[in-house]
């Protein structure tokens, strides 16, 4: 009952909060998706520079990334990490996120003034479907009621989508964990009138 | 055998030095031949880590051996031209330049090319500049060449203590050996 009750509260921000048409869409230019994997033991970052994340109550959470936009700030290695062996962007060009479920995270609501929450769903990456779970915070914009930030963190095994295979599946040199991190920027969409 | 060097004899510091440099110049250079020639893979980045370990190494180990020279003497060349002690110089610059170079444009293009290093995988070295493609590309060229032209000095170089020691059958070699 109590877990029920959680799962209608992140519902009742987005929902109740602002109209039952309301539909939010990341603004590219103000947001993040980097993601941090592990080098001989060190950490080594990339980010998706092309992606979309659309929130709307009936559908809820549609994130959307072009995986060929991986850049890890070299030639070589976005050469490689677009491989076969990798992310095969030539065959599974665009990763999806979906969910139709945000549960609150009480705890984390807890803790601060931000709404924290988990969105529960399931991630499509290079043909393989996986149900992740993503926190997240949702920061509205104090001088923007018409703009929110979003940010959050995971982490995901690579291995769980068959990203590095063959002899990197070992996860010698290249750990298996991938810390994945965004702070995306939502604008609030103005409704079409109805004609 | 002491420590310092002497217009006759190298200290044992210094022949330490020189021939653990010695080994590791000859472990290095095939190592890189060899890693650069293995398609991508998880032995091509860990033989590059070795690589990259060695090569630092050396750096510190010419750094050493630079200030060690400074704070002491060197031997003198035996019965040697003008000529002699000038080409002979002129080597041994080279080789220090060379065991500075290197490492240094490796440790550049790796630190270009957004790529950490984890020296003998116990200590990250920091990053000498961030991601830059054209400086990149100028430190892979310096590191080729100069890794060519360290061939070239130290064939001169072993070519020059084996014609003193069979041919002049001086104390050259002898000077650096136990």
């Amino acid at each position: 009952m109590k877990y029920y009750l959680k799962a209608i509260l992140p519902s009742c921000f987005l929902i109740c909060h602002s109209s039952s048409a309301d539909q939010w869409q990341s603004v590219l230019t103000d947001s993040q998706l980097n993601y941090e994997v592990t080098f001989q033991g060190l950490p080594i970052e990339g980010r998706f520079t092309e992606f979309s994340v659309d929130y709307s109550p009936a559908e809820k959470l549609l994130v959307k990334v072009a995986i060929g936009s991986a850049d890890m700030s070299d030639d070589e290695l976005n050469s490689e990490i677009a491989g076969v062996d990798w992310f095969d962007t030539g065959r599974f060009g665009e990763a999806i996120f979906s969910s139709n479920s945000l549960v609150i995270d009480s705890y984390g609501a807890e803790r601060s003034s931000k709404e924290n929450f988990i969105a529960e769903g399931s991630l499509n990456l290079k043909g393989v479907s996986e149900p992740v779970n993503v926190p997240f915070d949702w920061q509205p914009d104090t001088q923007n009621p018409d703009r929110a930030t979003m940010s959050g963190e995971l982490v995901l095994k690579r291995s769980d989508f068959s990203i590095g295979i063959g002899d990197w599946s070992s996860g010698d040199q290249i750990g298996i964990d991938v810390s994945v991190g965004f702070t995306v920027v939502m604008q609030r969409q103005l409704q079409e009138p109805h004609n | 055998m002491g420590m310092g060097n002497t217009e006759q004899q190298w200290g044992w510091p210094s022949k330490l030095l020189h021939w653990f440099t010695a080994l590791l110049i000859l472990i290095q250079i095939p190592l890189g031949f060899y890693a650069d020639d293995l398609a991508n893979s998880p032995l091509k980045l860990e033989l590059f880590g070795w690589h990259k370990s060695f090569g630092i190494l050396i750096l510190m180990l010419a750094i050493m051996r630079l200030l060690w020279r400074m704070a002491g003497s060197i031997p003198t060349l035996p019965d040697a031209s003008f000529i002699q002690r000038r080409l002979a110089n002129l080597g041994h610059s080279l080789l220090y330049g060379l065991m500075l170079v290197l490492p240094l444009s490796g440790w550049i293009m790796s630190s270009a090319a957004n790529r950490p290093i984890n020296w003998f995988w116990i200590m990250q070295l920091p990053a000498l500049t961030g991601p830059d493609k054209a400086l990149k590309e100028i430190a892979e060229e310096v590191h080729e060449v100069s890794v060519i032209l360290l061939l070239v000095v130290l064939g001169v170089h072993i070519g020059a203590a084996l014609w003193h020691h069979f041919k002049l059958r001086d104390t050259v070699l002898k000077r650096m050996w136990f």
